[in-house]
């Protein structure tokens, strides 16, 4: 059974071509630039065109590339387990483990010693930037 | 000799014979594109159909990896399980011929018993170590790797069938749903992963729910994997019901519900069903909605008992729903969703309040996969 994972090398080519791009469209769009005042017009609307379409493509694929690598966390997000005391509410947070199961016992309360139980396990959600 | 460097020190930059070249070449493009578009866009088409199909066989393969880890460390078989593991793999079911719609639900109801039997037992011979609980769960994590072979196998077939032809509109359509297949995959994935360690997923928001009734109840079980347990809300009966957990389970609660209308002699003010929903595309996660009828999923045959059973008791049936998409139902379950199941019981006592009175009884149901969730 091939259990291989799909390259990541052409991913990484991608990734570079596209900045390669992207550079060499800026650098053209500065020439482009240069070109009007020196009053060439017309280079400067050729660089012009062909500056702003490479910019486009690359800005175009590095987004597409971006968002294919935001799914990857997702996929492996953790797993979390909170244990709660019924006397006292003195609530665990921890990591699930395997045989982990809501409603179970689990330990006691390091507050009462009263028996905890575990009353939520659920799916951390990656967390956000902060704009 | 043609200058490659114009004035401007650009390769490609405009001088007079190199615009004659590059105006040739864009009518020669126009012209390929003109005849070739469509085949220029079949391999276009075909490149990205090809990278799913890579992707989709690896995780395939990485389900169907995780299936014989968690067999052979749960079950401990005595030889290797995976030529029977194969076979499941490829396990199929017919549906009854629909010519004559009388009595089809019984049908169905009788093949999907006979299925389900016949696939618990098969884990069990291959996993003999494992408890009734790990043999749910084994049962969920191949039907997940069962599923993620099917879509493979589905997506390849037009593909190759595509390649072969070459025909725009084969290749157009499996094109087309290509987003929504990665996602369904990609959410079977991590089903799978929770199936293995016995995590809860999003579709058990409705046994949590039970669960959280029935809690500190004495439990009785019915029959095919159900539990219900009696409890008073505001001096009414209540009788929450689920499948039995915590190992990988949606039981028959048609079945479990008819019998306690039976139980009761029909004697019931109203059945409240809580299950998860499929939400639209911007609907929060975790959101509650109610609504009247059977909440209740898969092939019908439960919804069809329900509804017959109330039909004939003049029993209301009232359905809360919580919101979640497709893959956040066979995903491990999200604190909006898990918090949603508090919110819900709130619901369904303000539901018992308004709509019956003191001494009546009340059934309620709670739809969905009960992994990782006791009672």
């Amino acid at each position: 059974m091939q259990t291989r994972a799909p390259s990541t090398m052409y991913l990484y080519l991608l990734i570079a071509f596209s900045i390669a791009v992207l550079g060499y469209s800026v650098w053209m769009l500065y020439t482009g630039i240069l070109s009007m005042k020196e009053g060439n017009m017309e280079s400067f609307y050729y660089t012009m065109f062909i500056s702003l379409i490479g910019i486009m493509l690359a800005v175009s694929s590095l987004t597409q590339i971006r968002r294919r690598i935001s799914i990857l966390p997702r996929i492996g997000a953790k797993v979390l387990t909170v244990a709660l005391c019924d006397k006292c509410n003195f609530k665990v947070i921890r990591n699930f483990a395997t045989g982990d199961y809501v409603f179970k016992e689990s330990g006691k309360c390091q507050q009462c010693n009263e028996t905890m139980h575990i009353s939520q396990i659920y799916q951390e959600e990656p967390k956000k930037k902060q704009d | 000799m043609i200058p490659l460097f114009s004035a401007t020190g650009l390769p490609f930059g405009p001088s007079g014979d190199l615009n004659t070249i590059i105006s040739l070449l864009m009518y020669l493009s126009f012209i390929i594109l003109m005849f070739f578009g469509q085949k220029v866009q079949v391999r276009l088409m075909l490149l990205e159909v090809d990278g799913v199909v890579k992707r989709l066989e690896y995780m395939r393969n990485e389900t169907k990896l995780l299936s014989l880890k968690t067999l052979k460390e749960v079950g401990k078989p005595k030889e290797d399980p995976t030529p029977e593991l194969n076979m499941m793999l490829e396990q199929f079911l017919i549906s009854p011929e629909g010519m004559d719609p009388a009595g089809l639900v019984w049908k169905l109801d009788h093949i999907l018993n006979v299925r389900d039997m016949k696939f618990k037992d098969d884990v069990k011979k291959i996993a003999p170590e494992a408890d009734e609980s790990q043999v749910n769960n084994l049962e969920n994590l191949i039907e997940a790797s069962q599923a993620m072979n099917t879509i493979y196998r589905i997506v390849r077939h037009f593909y190759l069938l595509g390649k072969r032809t070459s025909s725009f509109y084969i290749i157009l359509q499996i094109q087309m749903i290509l987003p929504l297949i990665m996602q369904e995959a990609e959410a079977l994935m991590a089903a799978a992963r929770a199936f293995s360690q016995g995590q809860p997923i999003g579709d058990g928001a409705g046994a949590l729910v039970a669960a959280r009734l029935m809690r500190g109840m004495e439990k009785r079980k019915l029959d095919r994997d159900i539990v219900a347990a009696e409890t008073m809300i505001e001096g009414r009966r209540v009788i929450p019901l689920k499948a039995e957990g915590p190992g990988g389970n949606v039981g028959k609660p048609g079945d479990a519900i008819r019998l306690i209308i039976d139980e009761n002699k029909g004697k019931i003010a109203m059945v409240v069903m809580v299950d998860a929903a499929l939400k639209l595309e911007g609907d929060k996660t975790g959101d509650l909605s109610e609504g009247i009828g059977a909440a209740i999923g898969g092939p019908g045959t439960e919804r069809f008992k329900i509804e017959e059973e109330a039909v004939k008791q003049k029993i209301p049936v009232y359905a809360i729903i919580i919101k979640e998409s497709i893959m956040e139902a066979i995903a491990p379950m999200k604190k909006e969703i898990s918090e949603a199941a508090e919110l819900v019981v709130s619901r369904i006592k303000k539901l018992i309040l308004d709509r019956t009175k003191e001494g009546d009884t009340v059934i309620v149901a709670g739809i969905g996969n009960t992994v990782g969730i006791g009672q």
